[in-house]
């Protein structure tokens, strides 16, 4: 039963006629736990606490760093070099003490996935990384659970409910990985939208919670902050492909989840020091696929610019008999171009920067 | 026939464009049209997407027979 206190505290959302007493009841004797404390993390765990969710667990093991002010709203200036899970327990501590916090400031693998998971009602998935997000769905659908997925590419945000009640599962939508796709840290991201796909994510779980509403399962929303719309697209479960992927606890356990996603660093690489030698020896070409606006720029005679997006235009251009080293800013992009060089078009003498421009000495 | 197709996310980058029309003999398959635009935009080969005929996900083996909207929708990473 409800405290007068806690009465007291949810009697604007105790008003409306769909959530009620026995609504509220529901909201805080649920549980959910958060994959990522992140630019979608953030605004899912302020309203999940605000609402009075009874216990919540947060996942994260990265820690907070300036660049991340901007969107992941429960932090400020005084938590940079903390772990975000802490972080951002102690502010929804401070907004809600009715709510019980389970703080885990690690990396969520297939082992801490099985533990953790069976203890909560509903899973959100607030994370960066196909890896990740392969994982969660095949341990919700192992598990039976329900997960809330929510993602955002600088000004468009997606949004869907998967594995509820025997729904389709991110599988059924999405049956592999990318190749590639860019994240945050490469592209940039409006904060505000974080903000928008976060609070949608919550809804969706209140919703469940207290059995209101239409729910996004086998529907996904497809936001668009310039255009100010939502269209949104239905899909069915695929059992085929939900059938193929559904693994027992070892085999779960087993399998190679950054693998699958290609999240592999490629073994064609090269130091920074290797490649202070090379271009010192001006012995090799380099393909900058960074876009336009990205800094800084390498001063050397022999550079071809071409954005990932078109490295397919850049082939033609590679020299056959020289060594080309590919650059990008973190040592993502490139690491999977050259793989693509490779494997597509058979460059024998292509290699990837370690670490990206951002390792390298100017 | 004239269908309508809309770009989302990062392949809107890849075609320069969210949106176009497109004047094609019907039916035509989804494989089809992937081969039409990947053609056209070899970037968009690298890429991976599903396709939505009038806002409902198809496989690739699926028909267009009438004038439909058809929506190209990669999955997003960042979060």
């Amino acid at each position: 039963m409800l405290t007068a206190k806690e009465k007291y505290r949810y009697d604007r959302q105790i008003k409306l006629d769909s959530i009620g007493l026995s609504g509220q009841q529901k909201i805080t004797q649920s549980s959910v736990l958060v994959i990522g404390a992140g630019g979608l993390g953030c605004p899912v765990l302020l309203y999940l606490a605000a609402a009075g969710i009874g216990k919540i667990g947060i996942v994260d093991f990265d820690t907070v760093n300036e660049t991340n002010l901007h969107r992941q709203i429960l932090f400020n200036q005084n938590d940079i070099g903390n772990n975000k899970a802490f972080a951002a327990a102690e502010k929804i501590k401070a907004l809600n003490s009715f709510v019980e916090i389970e703080i885990l400031p690690k990396k969520l693998d297939q082992e801490l996935a099985l533990k953790l998971i069976p203890q909560y009602d509903i899973v959100v998935d607030a994370t960066d990384n196909f890896t990740t997000r392969y994982l969660i769905n095949d341990a919700c659908v192992l598990l039976n659970k329900p997960f809330v997925y929510g993602s955002v590419y600088k000004t468009e945000g997606q949004v869907s409910v998967f594995n509820y009640h025997n729904g389709p599962t991110y599988r059924c939508l999405f049956p592999k990985p990318p190749a590639f796709a860019a994240s945050c840290e490469e592209v940039g991201v409006m904060g505000v939208l974080c903000g928008i796909i976060g609070a949608k994510q919550t809804n969706e779980v209140l919703k469940m919670i207290t059995g209101n509403g239409d729910i996004l399962s086998g529907k996904l929303e497809m936001y668009d902050s310039m255009k100010a719309s939502s269209n949104i697209f239905s899909f069915e479960r695929n059992a085929k492909i939900v059938a193929d992927n559904l693994r027992n606890e070892t085999d779960f356990l087993n399998f190679d989840y950054a693998l699958f996603c290609g999240e592999q660093e490629t073994t064609y690489s090269v130091t920074p020091e290797q490649f202070r030698t090379w271009i010192n020896d001006q012995t090799v070409q380099i393909l900058d696929i960074r876009q336009e606006w990205e800094d800084p720029k390498l001063d050397y005679p022999q550079i071809i610019a071409m954005p990932f997006q078109e490295i397919e235009n850049a082939a033609p251009l590679l020299s056959r008999d020289q060594k080309i080293v590919v650059v990008c800013q973190y040592g993502t992009r490139s690491s999977v171009a050259v793989d693509y060089l490779r494997g597509k078009h058979q460059f024998s003498n292509v290699f990837h920067l370690k670490g990206g421009l951002q390792q390298y000495a100017f | 026939m004239i269908i309508t197709l809309k770009y989302f996310g990062q392949l809107a980058e890849i075609l320069h464009k969210q949106q176009e029309e497109m004047q094609i003999e019907l039916p035509l398959s989804i494989s089809a049209l992937r081969k039409i635009k990947e053609t056209e935009h070899p970037s968009l080969a690298k890429s991976d997407y599903r396709i939505a005929v009038d806002q409902v996900l198809v496989d690739d083996d699926f028909e267009i027979n009438t004038a439909a909207e058809i929506a190209f929708l990669p999955p997003f990473a960042g979060g």
